[in-house]
């Protein structure tokens, strides 16, 4: 039993995270994955992370002064089923541009992944997660006052999501040509990525009234609990609500937060509001996450990071798996993010050392 | 252009976010996505609006007399299979994965949940937030002493389905080698953490330093949001010679001057010096002008958007990544666009259907003869009206 994309090979190009993880999710699916690197190596190679979205992948070093370099990387292309690269620019630079790459394989399916339509001003790719989280409203104030500003986030969420719009898009092209013979080009930009991760925000539909959402508009999201720590709840609705009040002893509480007066009632609804938040203060979170659980009920302790890593659910689940790594060791990092009964995808190994494999795959090159 | 996935027929029972955008993504690659639900499980119209597109409609029930079979009737003619019940409950009703393969041994079968089908917490029930709760997401956005808070946006949701169509291509393509079916899953705490994943590790040395709570601004002080007079914007000026072009702007040249700002290594000393002046240099400017005279020295800058600003881009309408139509059923409407690009086989951005509209038309497909439909309309099968009205 092997992964799906075993025996198919993948040319990654560029630096930029988008690449980098849509190469992991390759990688971990069973497809050979070879990442072409400066001399200087990719400028991820001093983050941990590194380890993380390279492993699996082999490492080779093309040095573009170096005379037969051009040989070398039309080699490469000729043998690969897919080419990842960050934007046309930086695969332009590397001698392998779309016209180069079809004339030397026509079944080839060429992926890029630009900050922008194609076309756009040329930015270093270590910008693209902010420029383009900045443009797509990523760091918009959250505050219901607006009192805070606008929020930061410091994770890739804009390229990470980037890498899965591209995923079924790059093998999806792969069926077609599984199918036909036939490649093609595949370009997500990030920017138009995160429009379907905006998704139903966009939705505007003027002409037809929309029913009340809110089951109660008392219920939350957030709680805190007798031990300081917070839960996230999703109840209200019909099926969860009274499970829910049942499970907090609250059953006759059904009809008073379901009472149409408490719509208008702005200091009826305060009074319950507070009366409900009270309750959750009389036990633990976990405790009210197993109740909740008993109950068929949404609703999750907010752990760390470090308590999920450290969860027994996390580990038997595969949400995080363990991996020796050559610089840092024994690792524990995120696992596999999709399984397959007859093709488990698995991580083939570590993330590459610089140049690890260039002898390797230069000699598997047919000979001009 | 036929779509890549052009001959496919899927079925797709799943309800909510993560499920349906699997459909939905397979429908858009020129899937026949066939979404099945009964009757008195109604979507609501805006959720309908956004994962029900590229499919089309049934109302379905297949616990009622004569139901399954028409699901079983319906598998014959199917690919894949989308379901996102709690655990068991699929066998319960039928319509399991050894159910199924018994009847069609092609079968793709896809399993969409919140906490995936192994370990202590595979019966527990939960949506997009509870898999952001559970892997650290929310306390690292509110920051460790507040409260937390969600992302802006339903990554996890899309992103799971986007795993998910991802994983019935795969299968696909295997099943085109080797002609075998299989089961596949995803979940919302996986998705999660994948997008934690630069957080989410552990080594011995390893130092944990996140960066965390609502009121971050960036990640030092030439990577960072800045307050203009009427707005803020993302400076992106930290990497190698961009020092140099940030100061050619007039209110931030006399900086140069300073030695505590001469070098990367001094600017780094003395981030929160550097920051305030920065601030004070840059709330003078309107943003438009700030961030114009900035990208026109070669410096990064970019404006601040907020939803309100992105659903009235002119240029988002142009591009096809904001659709605007006069849908039959529910009136003038807007939405996302498809947003990959593929060259031989394009990706197409559908429109949803009318709640239950293909009923009758997809039954008679199967080959159910007008008595027979009006049997299945007397148990409670399908349903009285044709389409159902979604508000």
């Amino acid at each position: 039993m092997s992964g799906a994309l075993e025996g198919y090979r993948v040319l990654e190009l560029g630096g930029s995270v988008a690449v980098a993880v849509l190469g992991m999710l390759l990688a971990d699916q069973g497809a050979k994955v070879v990442k072409v690197e400066p001399p200087t190596g990719d400028p991820l190679r001093g983050h941990p992370v590194f380890s993380v979205w390279n492993r699996g992948k082999m490492s080779v070093v093309l040095d573009h002064d170096d005379s037969v370099y051009r040989e070398l990387s039309e080699g490469l292309v000729k043998t690969t089923d897919i080419l990842i690269a960050s934007d046309g620019l930086e695969a332009e630079a590397a001698n392998i541009g779309i016209e180069d790459a079809v004339d030397a394989n026509s079944g080839i399916v060429y992926v890029s992944l630009p900050a922008f339509d194609r076309g756009a001003v040329a930015m270093s790719s270590d910008a693209w997660e902010t420029a383009v989280g900045a443009s797509t409203g990523v760091y918009a104030d959250r505050s219901s006052d607006e009192a805070d500003g606008p929020s930061f986030i410091a994770l890739p969420y804009v390229s990470i999501f980037a890498a899965f719009v591209a995923a079924p898009a790059v093998t999806a092209a792969l069926f077609h040509r599984a199918r036909t013979g036939e490649g093609q080009q595949v370009t997500v930009p990030l920017y138009y990525a995160m429009f379907t991760a905006m998704g139903a925000s966009l939705v505007d539909r003027s002409e037809v009234p929309s029913a009340s959402a809110a089951l109660s508009p008392v219920i939350g999201r957030f709680y805190e609990c007798k031990d300081g720590r917070w839960v996230n709840i999703n109840a209200g609705f019909e099926r969860a609500l009274r499970p829910m009040l049942d499970a907090m002893g609250r059953a006759d509480w059904y009809g008073p937060l379901t009472a149409v007066e408490l719509r208008d009632d702005e200091a009826l609804r305060r009074e319950w509001s507070d009366r409900f938040a009270a309750v959750w203060t009389e036990r633990t979170a976990v405790e009210w996450e197993d109740a909740m659980e008993r109950a068929g009920v949404p609703c999750t302790m907010c752990r760390t990071t470090e308590e999920w890593l450290d969860a027994a659910h996390a580990q038997v689940s595969g949400a995080v798996i363990d991996l020796d790594d050559p610089v840092h060791g024994p690792m524990r990092q995120v696992g596999i993010q999709v399984r397959f009964s007859e093709t488990p995808g698995h991580v083939r190994g570590p993330a590459p050392a610089l140049g690890q494999h260039t002898e390797t795959v230069i000699a598997s090159l047919p000979s001009a | 252009m036929p779509g890549a996935l052009n001959g496919i027929r899927v079925l797709d029972m799943c309800i909510i976010l993560a499920g349906p955008t699997c459909g939905r993504t397979l429908g858009e690659y020129g899937a026949d996505v066939i979404k099945i639900d009964p009757e008195h499980r109604k979507p609501a119209l805006t959720p309908w609006l956004e994962v029900g597109r590229a499919k089309r409609s049934i109302c379905l029930n297949i616990t009622k007399p004569g139901g399954l079979d028409v699901f079983y009737r319906l598998l014959e003619t199917a690919d894949v299979v989308l379901e996102g019940f709690r655990k068991g409950v699929a066998d319960r009703l039928g319509v399991g994965y050894q159910q199924l393969r018994e009847r069609n041994p092609g079968i793709v079968y896809v399993s969409i949940n919140a906490f995936g089908q192994d370990g202590p917490w595979a019966m527990r029930p939960g949506f997009d937030q509870n898999a952001q709760a559970a892997t650290g997401m929310q306390v690292r956005n509110g920051g460790r002493d507040g409260t937390p808070a969600p992302p802006p946006y339903t990554f996890n949701d899309y992103g799971t389905g986007l795993m998910a169509a991802y994983g019935v291509m795969l299968a696909l393509i295997e099943r085109e080698r080797t002609g075998v079916g299989q089961r596949i899953e995803t979940s919302l705490a996986v998705t999660a953490s994948t997008f934690s994943s630069a957080y989410l590790m552990d080594y011995e040395g390893f130092e944990r330093n996140e960066i965390e709570g609502p009121t971050v601004r960036g990640f030092g002080a030439l990577s960072r949001l800045y307050q203009a007079s009427d707005g803020w914007f993302f400076l992106s000026a930290d990497a190698e010679g961009e020092w140099d072009r940030l100061t050619e702007l007039a209110e931030v040249k006399p900086l140069r001057e300073r030695t505590q700002f001469a070098t990367h290594e001094a600017r780094a000393s003395n981030e929160d010096a550097l920051e305030a002046e920065l601030s004070s240099a840059f709330a003078t400017l309107t943003v438009d002008d700030v961030a114009d005279r900035l990208r026109n020295l070669g410096v990064v800058a970019t404006l601040n958007r907020t939803m309100a600003d992105i659903r009235n881009d002119a240029d988002a309408e142009r591009s096809g990544l904001i659709v605007s139509e006069e849908h039959e059923a529910f009136g003038a409407i807007r939405h996302a666009g498809v947003t990959p690009q593929l060259s031989a086989t394009p990706a197409v951005t559908g429109t949803s259907p009318a709640f239950g509209g293909d009923t009758v038309d997809i039954l008679r497909e199967l080959g159910y003869a007008p008595e027979a439909v009006a049997e299945l309309r007397a148990h409670g099968v399908i349903p009285e009206l044709d389409a159902i009205p979604l508000n």
